[in-house]
């Protein structure tokens, strides 16, 4: 009978003693102080080494034996945990790991376009109306006390048939949408959606764009996000990746993920635009505006905003930028657009 | 490994008992590597067995006396532990528009934290060796609430002055329901040395928040003079150069933050361990840990200028050299060798990870 030399401890005292083990049918010889121990092989546990580590065999009366000839006892015992042989091969060869990282890479980025969407997308329906409009009422009153925004002081008059307008635009919304204007010179010109059916539009925009059917374009991009629910399955994505990231470096600080997750969730955010854009231009058309609306918007802003920025057309989105250039959203599904009346 | 010498008789009766750390960086990114890899492919599930492994390896590779550590926690405990955690944290999550239940969630979250606090001990503790020797925790639950109680009461009663009087309180329950074999660990007064150790702490804030600033006013510095960051504004906008400024500053704070906890963290584990007595019968030992407080600042800025650099890719260096010095510099003085430690219970298996996985989420502080 083959045996393999071992260190045996009763798991009561710190000593150690040399020991071998053998092996007969389904039991498990130990051969320590010149006597014969048998253990049938059912009721041990291997515990394999980790690395350079030696393995262990936890017995069944408390005692354990440290084998350092790893191969050998693993033949003996008969094999290692699933868990266990594929982090040994690993370990092993550098080519297995090697093609097992493309292929993490490969599910990372299927993870990171597709699946984690797709569950953001699955989960956020999941959340009542109601709860989303008093998530909205709650982000309404923070930004008037932190004084970002103050009442407005422009046309109600004009703020009720838009509201009217975009009802119509959209007949079959489970949304009642309710436009709210607010003053807001650090914001400037925009607009933004709060979940529910609520879009803030600032005086500045108001001001700035005169016609309505433009205004109204942009009133069809915010309702774009209300209607796909960006705001929750914003949050649920960049927590979702914020929660993947820490199981995957495992003991790594959290600090080290704003990065990836920072740029991860400027371009979800792009994402959500070009849905929200794609969203506006079909509904443009059913009503037979043109999709060119939107752009031109866009470009009073920008040329308000950034009256210096050259208008050269093909420069690209800065990988940090929360939306996508407006020389791309400027044309509607590759559409060349007419030049902006104005 | 431990066919050790008969100690001689050591000058004044006292033994010196080192600790050691034998792990290689190469063969820790190694398995950093492998764990990362297979937890993307298998999504997520394998994160139990990593942490297995990475325990093993660590454990295994530290010393007292020439007998090694085992960590013997079964990856499935570990598995369904994290499974709880994951329910838990999207409930957190979900629950965020609902301010009343959120609330909720929170309330239970501390009232249950001693209790979780005691089971993680327990799993942790239970599975962690010596030389295949079981260390065990006894606290109970009820003693757990009584110590928290009265830690967060001194907390909140002092506003926070009496921090240092409160972990004393909290790390005195931990320590001094921890056994290795029959000998029971106790914790020592030290409240005067734990208010030392926040001072410290706060001068190393400073000295901290000088060096990042230097250094991040230097990166930033050199990106303006190069015309990087006219580039940078001119090819994809100002917006970008702003955001890129943002994100730049963050990750400095974060920094400052994370070298300053750390610094917080070793200061207050170097009072705790170097007050930690170990007794049984006639044996008396107390842990030494001589590191000195130079060498720790050093220790600590080079970690986080390595981790700034190499964009967190340092992280099992930084690792590996930490806990090398850290236990290059512990060890246990002793008035006789460990050699006749016997073992309080024959089994202390537990292999429930719930309460470690918990704790870890809600960053309890356990010490140990």
């Amino acid at each position: 009978m083959v045996t393999i030399k071992a260190l045996w401890r009763d798991g009561k005292t710190p000593q150690a003693q040399a020991a071998n083990v053998g092996r007969i049918d389904d039991e498990l010889l130990l051969l320590r102080d010149g006597r014969q121990y048998r253990y049938p092989l059912a009721d041990i546990r291997l515990e394999a080494g980790v690395a350079d580590l030696p393995d262990t065999l936890q017995l069944p009366d408390g005692g354990t034996l440290e084998v350092a000839d790893r191969i050998a006892i693993r033949r003996l015992i008969g094999g290692l945990s699933w868990g266990d042989r594929s982090g040994h091969w690993l370990q092993q060869s550098w080519r297995a790991l090697a093609g097992l990282a493309l292929l993490a890479s490969v599910v990372l980025w299927l993870g990171y376009r597709h699946l984690l969407p797709l569950a953001a997308g699955a989960l956020a329906p999941l959340v009542p109306v109601p709860v989303e409009q008093a998530l909205a009422d709650s982000t309404l009153q923070w930004l008037d006390r932190s004084g970002a925004t103050g009442p407005s002081r422009l046309g109600e008059a004009r703020r009720a048939r838009l509201q009217q307008q975009l009802q119509a635009l959209l007949p079959d919304s489970r949304y009642r949408y309710r436009l709210l204007l607010r003053d807001a010179t650090v914001i400037g010109p925009n607009a933004f959606a709060l979940p529910g059916g609520t879009i803030i539009v600032t005086d500045q925009l108001l001001a700035l764009i005169r016609r309505d059917d433009e205004l109204l374009a942009i009133l069809a991009h915010e309702a774009g996000h209300v209607e796909a629910r960006h705001g929750l399955r914003s949050a649920l994505q960049s927590s979702g990746l914020l929660l993947a990231l820490s199981l995957i470096t495992g003991d790594a600080s959290s600090a080290l993920l704003v990065l990836p997750v920072s740029l991860a969730n400027a371009d979800y955010s792009r994402a959500h635009e070009r849905e929200a854009d794609r969203f506006a231009y079909a509904r443009l058309r059913a009503h037979g505006l043109s999709p060119c609306l939107l752009g031109y918007s866009l470009q009073r802003i920008e040329a308000a905003t950034h009256p210096q920025a050259t208008t050269d057309d093909n420069t690209p989105g800065s990988w940090f930028a929360s939306h996508p250039d407006t020389a791309e959203r400027s044309q509607p599904d590759g559409l060349r657009c007419p030049p902006r009346p104005d | 490994m431990n066919q050790r010498d008969l100690h001689p008789t050591p000058p004044g009766g006292k033994y010196v008992l080192p600790f050691a750390f034998t792990a290689s960086t190469r063969a820790y990114y190694r398995l950093w590597l492998v764990n990362m890899v297979l937890t993307i492919v298998t999504l997520g599930i394998y994160s139990a067995w990593a942490k297995v492994h990475t325990q093993k390896y660590l454990l295994g590779h530290t010393t007292l006396d020439g007998g090694r550590f085992d960590y013997h926690g079964k990856p499935i405990a570990i598995l369904k532990g994290r499974l709880i955690m994951l329910l838990a944290l999207a409930a957190w999550t979900f629950s965020e528009s609902l301010p009343l239940l959120h609330a909720a969630i929170a309330l239970l979250a501390v009232a249950a934290a001693p209790w979780l606090g005691v089971l993680a001990l327990r799993f942790r503790l239970a599975n962690t060796s010596w030389n295949q020797m079981r260390f065990h925790f006894s606290g109970s639950s009820a003693d757990s609430y009584k110590a928290f109680a009265k830690s967060w009461a001194l907390l909140i009663l002092s506003l926070g002055l009496a921090w240092p009087w409160a972990t004393q309180v909290k790390q005195r329950f931990i320590t001094g329901h921890s056994a290795l074999g029959q000998a029971r660990l106790q914790l020592q007064p030290c409240s005067g040395a734990l208010y030392r150790a926040a001072l410290g702490t706060a001068l190393a804030a400073v000295c901290y928040l000088l060096g990042t600033g230097i250094i991040g006013g230097l990166i930033w510095q050199t990106a303006t003079l190069s015309g990087f960051a006219h580039g940078i504004a001119v090819r994809f906008g100002e917006a970008a150069l702003t955001q890129l400024d943002i994100v730049f500053f963050g990750m400095t704070s974060a920094l400052w933050v994370m070298a300053t906890l750390g610094y917080a963290r070793m200061a207050i584990s170097r009072v705790l361990i170097n007050h930690t007595t170990l007794q049984l019968a006639t044996l008396e030992a107390r842990l030494v840990w001589s590191l000195p407080t130079r060498q720790m600042l050093g220790l600590h800025f080079s970690n986080a200028l390595a981790l700034l650099l190499s964009l967190g890719l340092a992280w099992p260096w930084i690792r590996i050299r930490t806990l090398r010095l850290q236990l290059q510099s512990l060890s246990l003085l002793s008035s006789s060798d460990l050699s006749a430690l016997p073992l309080r219970t024959s089994l202390n298996r537990l292999d429930d990870a719930r309460g470690d996985e918990l704790a870890e989420l809600m960053a309890l502080d356990l010490g140990w």
